[in-house]
């Protein structure tokens, strides 16, 4: 590098990293997909809470207690084996079904309808509150992911 | 320098930087295209509040993808390549984190939902890119013979 180059050096630092300001102050602004900035404002709402890939949560995690945070009908349609329906606002009824299953060591997976519900991370952030848990986790994609997965088991 | 040995040195720094840049730009895409899921990778990591990385999230991809970019322009190629370094040595200071703290969290370095990639084996990877950069920096920033 020659030292003209050296020189001009910080005004290329500072121009290659206000670049980027413009689109991402548009991108947060109007993407479809931004990140939503009330959630993210009144606390650590997703940040406590680890989210799985479904193969992690599958491999790591074979004895965990699945939580479905969908409409209750929903849950009647189909549901992960063992798990137990708990909705927000049926908090008190799927609560005690839960504690009557949950033996207190076991890892807890949360999951909702797809990857813009967040059911599954209100759900997962009150279990750790009420139950005092550590490991409770949510679902990356919830229960298209774990349809997903299954049928990819299925296939010879 | 022996002409083949110059032709062997300039392929090095071309191959090198051709992999950073790539992977930078590979990297931004999916956060560009879903920053809200990018912005839950990074609070999973839980070292900072919820709104800054709401904004690492829209901001970060762009910068990749500048990055990626601008590694290829002469003029600001010497940039480039200095906050190439600081972005990597930040995300294996973040990657080194999560891993001491136990974290049991997705990588994110290419978007979100792609899974199956260990924080380990994300770690030795940046550190890869760092050694790939410093190599392009080496043979490109040394004199020329005649």
């Amino acid at each position: 590098m020659t030292s003209s180059n050296r020189g001009r050096l910080p005004g290329s630092i500072l121009l290659l990293l206000v670049l980027p300001l413009v689109p991402a102050v548009l991108a947060g602004w109007l993407h479809p997909r931004r990140p939503d900035w009330s959630e993210l404002r009144s606390g650590p709402v997703a940040g406590a809470v680890n989210q799985l890939e479904i193969q992690q949560a599958l491999r790591d995690y074979p004895d965990a207690l699945w939580i479905d945070a969908r409409p209750a009908s929903d849950y009647a349609v189909d549901h992960v084996p063992g798990a137990v329906s708990l909705e927000e606002e049926n908090w008190e009824a799927g609560f005690s079904a839960l504690a009557d299953v949950w033996d207190g060591r076991q890892a807890i997976i949360v999951y909702c309808g797809g990857e813009s519900c967040h059911a599954s991370t209100s759900v997962a952030e009150r279990l750790r509150r009420e139950l005092g848990a550590e490991a409770v986790h949510v679902l990356r994609g919830g229960w298209p992911a774990w349809k997903s997965a299954m049928e990819d088991r299925a296939r010879p | 320098m022996k002409p083949r040995s110059h032709a062997w040195r300039t392929g090095s720094a071309l191959a090198a930087r051709a992999v950073v840049s790539m992977v930078f730009i590979v990297a931004a895409l999916p956060k560009l295209a879903d920053p809200a899921a990018f912005a839950r990778d990074i609070a999973n990591y839980r070292l900072m509040p919820g709104v800054m990385a709401g904004a690492l999230a829209v901001y970060l991809p762009w910068l990749e993808l500048v990055l990626g970019c601008a590694l290829w322009v002469p003029n600001a190629r010497p940039a480039a390549r200095v906050l190439g370094f600081g972005l990597l040595a930040a995300f294996a200071f973040v990657l080194l984190s999560a891993l001491v703290r136990g974290l049991d969290v997705a990588c994110g370095c290419f978007g979100s939902g792609r899974g199956g990639t260990s924080l380990a084996w994300a770690l030795t990877r940046d550190l890869g890119l760092i050694a790939l950069l410093a190599l392009d920096s080496a043979i490109s920033d040394r004199p020329k013979q005649s």
